[in-house]
């Protein structure tokens, strides 16, 4: 039973102090690394994504452009040899200003460049959800820059669910794998974003 | 003294078997052991934890094996996800004891700032190493990953890539410019199926000629669906058998590009193939495509790939550096983490297994303070600890036996001391309602004790007790009694002796004998029992006027007849004599006649006194027979009243209704002759006429009825009320004297007693108590 005579609750308080300041210190580390971690992650470069989608003949066209999707880090990765995979998840969403909005579908497009070292040729493979769509085998850098940054014209949603003059929008977001930059936070934030609106009018 | 019934003393609940021997404490009831103390448990997790360390050692370990890219994807990933779960529970972990922690502290409970210093201590101790190393070997992974990479070795694996691709990149347009100039001389062959042995001439002499090892020849089909169609192959003898068909190159070349691929083969080495498309007008549509091909021998394919691997791994290991870094670095914290939160536990876990058992023993002292004799600790371990709290248990089974024992003898103590109280006031009750009076003096000579009889027989009020009895019974009435009383006689007498007190000129008789009660070594205590005897010697003296009386009435009455015969024959005898003889003779003789006849009448009252019958006693109203007896003296009486005053509420009393209206008559009787007499006399001058009360009373505390008769004479001398009630006693001077001693005898016969005192405020009031 504690004396309450003022010096054995400030001895009391004094050793529970320092396994505050122990825990506060652990609890500063933590939460330091991880915003380094996220900061790291943040301090990928972001780069825009132009999206055109348009609506016709029952099908959302989404066509989109990545600014420098092969950047000189990226375009070293393909040179070494590695299976580099530019990745754009495609949202089909409709506004909503007092709740989440609304996905409408998605979609996930994928394209893998290899690059041969002996032959000194690009493989390239485009998959849409998981599909293969089409490959391609090139001596020429410039085309695969082309194939993996334009996109024209995918049909990639249906139009029966949307209602007519009512706005949507299609957000991409880009990423490629494998990453090159280490950050403590395991997921990363996407390196390439954009988005476009329309009003859908069959 | 009789001794009260003994109650019998239960024993009290749960007391120990007979014996001195300390019964075996009970033991606790067993409560489930918190998961945290479950030896299996802990074993557990101790052992994931070994395999968690184990399994990222041995993966560090291996993680040269494995493909940088799913390092740095796969592995990175689940490594980063695993360091930040610990991190959630190292938080967790601590945040929830300090404030665990801080909270006891502020609950004041014991121990807490012992916990907290516990898991400072080793949390501290554990910290600042673990971060320490976690820099230090931070620093070192980033160093040795930079030394990985190094100029010369950058120049040497681009040199052979370039190489070995420069010369992938020779051969293939060797066999390009081969198929380009085979696809020009097969210009103006016809490729149908027909002319195969004209087509096979000419690609053999270019096979030989260009020193290629295979020619494929196809012609267009004009289709989609096969766009080509083999014609005829020709290889050179040296090419291994099991190369693949060209089929998909010639196809790709149909629409008029040329083509290139490198077909591994089965068995060992490569063909660098190069397609063209045949035209057969510049400008115009292929009608075939020609496919050359060089083998490239096993040897060569291999060193050339694993210049090609070399090189892309050493590349790909300088792109992943960093992420390669980081599974290097979240295995390092992850392990740190792991440490940290199996510190803070070891604490914690420490803590509490040093507390708690210390705790617990607080908290059952805590009980046992508060008389909870049969709280007991569960042993947990069977360390010192264990052995602490063994005795502990012991200790307070122990005490239990004790308080048992203390309670058991409590008990019979009080049982006892009940007993005492009972007989204590059994002898009180005994001493109250004896007619012995008893008095009681302490060591020191005061009075302690004096009993309601003695009160009544030695006149002492109960302000009498606590005073000196030298003080008390030197009262002038008291005297008598002084030689029994301590402190005022220098000896007590050793055997009882009759004492005759006179108090307000009445006597009484007492047997005296007092006793020194030694019970110990201390000063004695004294009793003095007094017994009035004094109603005894009245009767022994009334049964001696009785046999005075009878014998009066035999020896006295024989001779009277005789004698009055004799003095009337003597008067007959000497009728004729002379007048003086013969006046002398009547007066002689008529004197002793008259004589006779008085002592006749006396003699016979006498002789009635002996020989009163036993009454017979039924229960009767005394009320209406005082009012009968009282009638009797209506319009008798001059200047004389009779007020009788009867209590209404009077029970019935078992008396001889003859015998008792002699009593009221007699002592009626007396009251008006004393006011007559009185009155006669003119001894006292009287205000208005005499009055005798007549009254009744009830006492139901004693049992008794007050019968009194008063009146306002001029009453009685206080010398003379000792003698009143003797036989032949009066104040009248005439008469046999018997009527009061009539009186007391009847009165004695039915149980009763009679006192004779002063009326107020004037006369006598004579007094009968009779049982109800």
């Amino acid at each position: 039973v504690s004396r309450h005579d003022g010096r054995r609750p400030r001895r009391a308080s004094s050793a529970t102090g320092v396994l505050s300041t122990l825990a506060l210190a652990v609890v500063v580390v933590v939460l330091a690394l991880m915003a380094l971690g996220a900061a790291d992650a943040g301090a990928a470069d972001d780069r825009v994504i132009r999206v055109a989608p348009l609506a016709r003949d029952g099908q959302v066209l989404v066509s989109f452009t990545t600014e420098a999707a092969i950047n000189s880090e990226v375009e070293r990765a393909i040179q070494s040899g590695l299976p580099t995979t530019f990745t754009y998840d495609v949202e089909l969403r409709r506004a909503s200003t007092f709740w989440f909005d609304k996905l409408m579908g998605s979609a996930r497009i994928a394209v893998t460049v290899r690059y041969d070292n002996l032959t000194r040729r690009y493989q390239v493979s485009l998959m849409q959800d998981g599909r293969v769509a089409e490959s391609r085998s090139t001596d020429s850098a410039e085309a695969v820059r082309h194939w993996v940054s334009v996109f024209d014209r995918l049909p990639l949603f249906s139009t029966r669910e949307l209602r007519t003059h009512t706005e949507y929008y299609v957000r991409i977001r880009g990423r490629t794998s494998p990453r090159n930059t280490w950050s403590f936070w395991p997921w990363a934030r996407p390196s390439a974003i954009g988005s476009a609106t329309f009003t859908f009018l069959p | 003294v009789a001794t009260l019934p003994t109650v019998p003393v239960p024993p009290p609940t749960g007391a120990p078997p007979p014996g001195n021997s300390p019964s075996v404490a009970p033991a606790p009831a067993r409560t489930r052991r918190p998961l945290r103390d479950n030896p299996l448990l802990i074993l557990l997790w101790i052992g994931l934890l070994v395999v968690a360390l184990t399994a990222m050692l041995t993966l560090a370990d291996r993680s040269s094996q494995l493909l940088p890219d799913f390092l740095s994807e796969v592995v990175l990933y689940a490594v980063s996800v695993v360091d930040l779960t610990l991190m959630v529970a190292l938080v967790f972990v601590l945040a929830r004891n300090v404030l665990k922690l801080v909270v006891e502290r502020r609950r004041a409970l014991p121990f807490a700032r012992f916990r907290a210093k516990l898991v400072a201590v080793l949390l501290g101790m554990t910290l600042i190493p673990a971060v320490l190393v976690l820099i230090v070997g931070s620093e070192l992974i980033r160093n040795s990953a930079s030394r990985w990479f190094s100029p010369p070795i950058d120049d040497v694996l681009s040199s052979a890539r370039e190489i070995a691709s420069d010369y992938y990149a020779e051969r293939q347009r060797a066999v390009s410019a081969h198929a380009a100039d085979l696809a020009r001389a097969l210009a103006a062959v016809d490729l149908a199926p027909g002319n195969v042995a004209a087509i096979r001439a000419v690609v053999a002499s270019e096979l030989a000629q260009r020193q290629l090892s295979l020619i494929e020849v196809y012609r267009t089909t004009g289709r989609d669906t096969p766009p080509v169609a083999p014609v005829v192959d020709v290889a050179a003898p040296t090419l291994p058998v099991g190369f693949g068909s060209s089929f998909v190159l010639a196809a790709r070349s149909a629409a008029g590009a040329p083509n290139r691929s490198l077909d591994p083969l089965p068995s060992g080495g490569e063909l660098v193939r190069a397609s063209q498309p045949i035209l057969g007008s510049p400008g115009s549509a292929p009608t075939g495509v020609v496919v050359a091909s060089v083998y490239l021998s096993d040897e060569l394919s291999q060193h050339s790939q694993r210049i090609i691997d070399a090189y892309q791994a050493y590349e790909q290991m300088r792109v992943l550096r960093r992420p390669l870094e980081g599974v290097y670095l979240s295995f390092f914290l992850g392990l740190t983490l792991l440490i940290l939160i199996s510190a803070t536990w070891m604490g914690l876990y420490l803590a509490k297994r040093i507390t708690r058992p210390v705790q617990r023993l607080a908290a059952g002292a805590r009980e046992i303070g508060a008389g909870h004799l049969d709280h007991r600790i569960e042993a947990e371990t069977h360390d010192e600890f264990g052995a602490l709290v063994e005795a502990f248990n012991k200790m307070a089974g122990e005490l239990d036996v004790s308080r048992r024992r203390l309670e058991r003898s409590r008990l019979e103590l009080e049982h006892k001391s009940q007993e005492a109280e009972g007989r204590r006031r059994y002898l009180e009750t005994i001493l109250e309602r004896i007619a012995t009076g008893v008095v009681c003096f302490d060591a020191s000579g005061r009075v302690s004790i004096v009993n309601r009889a003695a009160q009544r027989l030695l006149a002492l009020g109960a302000d009498a007790i606590g005073r000196p009895a030298a003080t008390v019974f030197a009262r002038e009435d008291l005297r008598p009694l002084a030689p029994f009383v301590p402190g005022a006689a220098k000896t007590l007498p050793s055997s009882a002796e009759e004492v005759t007190m006179v108090r307000d000129g009445q006597e009484s008789h007492l047997l005296a004998i007092a006793t020194a009660l030694r019970g110990d070594e201390r000063a004695a205590e004294t009793v003095l029992v007094v017994d009035d005897v004094t109603p005894l010697m009245r009767a022994q003296k009334v049964a001696a006027w009785r046999d005075v009386a009878r014998r009066l009435a035999h020896e006295i009455k024989n001779p009277l007849t005789p004698i009055q015969l004799s003095a009337e024959r003597l008067r007959r005898h000497f009728s004729g004599a002379p007048e003086p003889t013969r006046r002398l003779v009547d007066e002689c003789s008529g004197a002793i006649v008259t004589e006779v006849e008085s002592l006749k009448s006396l003699v016979d009252e006498f002789s009635q006194f002996a020989r009163m019958p036993a009454p017979r006693t039924v229960s009767t109203d005394l009320n209406e027979l005082l009012r009968e007896a009282l009638g009797l003296y209506a319009g008798l009486l001059e200047r004389v009243r009779i007020e009788p005053r009867l209590s209404p509420r009077l029970p019935l009393v078992r008396v001889d209704p003859e015998q008792f209206r002699r009593v009221v008559i007699n002592l009626v009787d007396n009251a008006v002759e004393a006011l007559n007499g009185a009155r006669e006399l003119e001894l006292e001058p009287m205000d208005g006429d005499g009055v005798i009360s007549v009254e009744t009373e009830h006492d139901p505390a004693n049992g008794v009825v007050h019968v009194s008769v008063a009146d306002n004479g001029p009453g009685l001398p206080a010398g003379d009320r000792s003698k009143l009630f003797m036989p032949y006693y009066s104040t009248k001077g005439r008469g046999s004297g018997l009527g009061l001693a009539i009186v007391r005898r009847i009165v004695a016969e039915h149980g009763g007693s009679i006192e004779a005192g002063d009326n107020a405020p004037r006369g006598t009031r004579f007094t009968i108590e009779l049982p109800v």
